[in-house]
């Protein structure tokens, strides 16, 4: 479902499969064992993510308010245009880093 | 259950409402979009799907196995028509459309997503059937 690598103090979050509904529930629950470990920085490296609808979207805001109440932020990387579109067009950019 | 029936231009599929049957659908509609000439648009086509059924499997449905759900995908000249109709009481589309939900909700994004990516939404008057629209380079 998601593989976590480190990049000095960052937890990078990497899914395996796009984030979408039938797997959503799955995705958060395991990202919430990464988040429990209350690391410093998480990002989430998108490259094997080329859907995601608005279930997924919910897990990326579930994980963001998580991170938003330890005054961080999630920064997503590696996204394709498609995603980054809809990201932005939903406004998220106003709230996670889009890289 | 997942029973298909395609002929040319126009695909049928009815289901019981499980996200593994959105799943194969947008397989099939991957295939029909190959097919009829306008897999250009394939994300906003997949993502139209995964919307309006997961809308028909969560709220038509409430996920009650029992129910049933028809799926259609038409190419009619220059346009793709997209529906759903699903065996529950009807959804207040009108309701849901009028929200503004908040950037940071975790739910409540199906909508504006559908009025962002298609032309055109239609539903009938109980609420149970939508049908999106979207427009496509005629070749």
């Amino acid at each position: 479902m998601i593989e976590v690598t480190k990049d000095g103090d960052k937890t990078i979050i990497i899914p395996s499969k796009n984030i979408v509904a039938v797997d959503a529930d799955d995705m958060k629950s395991a990202v919430k064992i990464v988040l429990d470990k209350e690391p410093d920085a998480v990002a989430m490296d998108m490259k094997n993510v080329s859907m995601i609808d608005s279930m997924g979207i919910g897990v990326l805001i579930a994980i963001h308010n998580t991170l938003k109440k330890r005054g961080l932020s999630l920064e997503l990387f590696n996204m394709t245009d498609n995603i980054n579109h809809l990201l932005r067009t939903m406004r998220l950019h106003q709230h996670l880093i889009l890289k | 259950m997942y029973q298909k029936n395609l002929d040319g231009k126009y695909l049928k599929i009815v289901i019981s409402p499980s996200f593994d049957n959105i799943e194969k659908i947008c397989q099939d509609a991957e295939d029909f979009s190959c097919k009829n000439g306008f897999n250009n648009i394939l994300f906003e086509i997949q993502l139209g799907i995964r919307e309006i059924l997961t809308n028909a499997i969560r709220h038509g449905c409430k996920s009650d196995v029992n129910k049933q759900i028809e799926f259609k995908m038409e190419r009619n000249k220059g346009f793709v028509h997209i529906s759903s109709k699903d065996g529950g009481d009807g959804f207040d589309w009108q309701k849901e459309q009028k929200k503004n939900s908040a950037d940071l909700l975790e739910n409540g994004r199906g909508m504006k997503i559908l009025k962002t990516y298609f032309d055109r939404i239609q539903y009938n008057e109980s609420g149970n059937e939508i049908t999106i629209t979207k427009k496509i380079n005629d070749n």
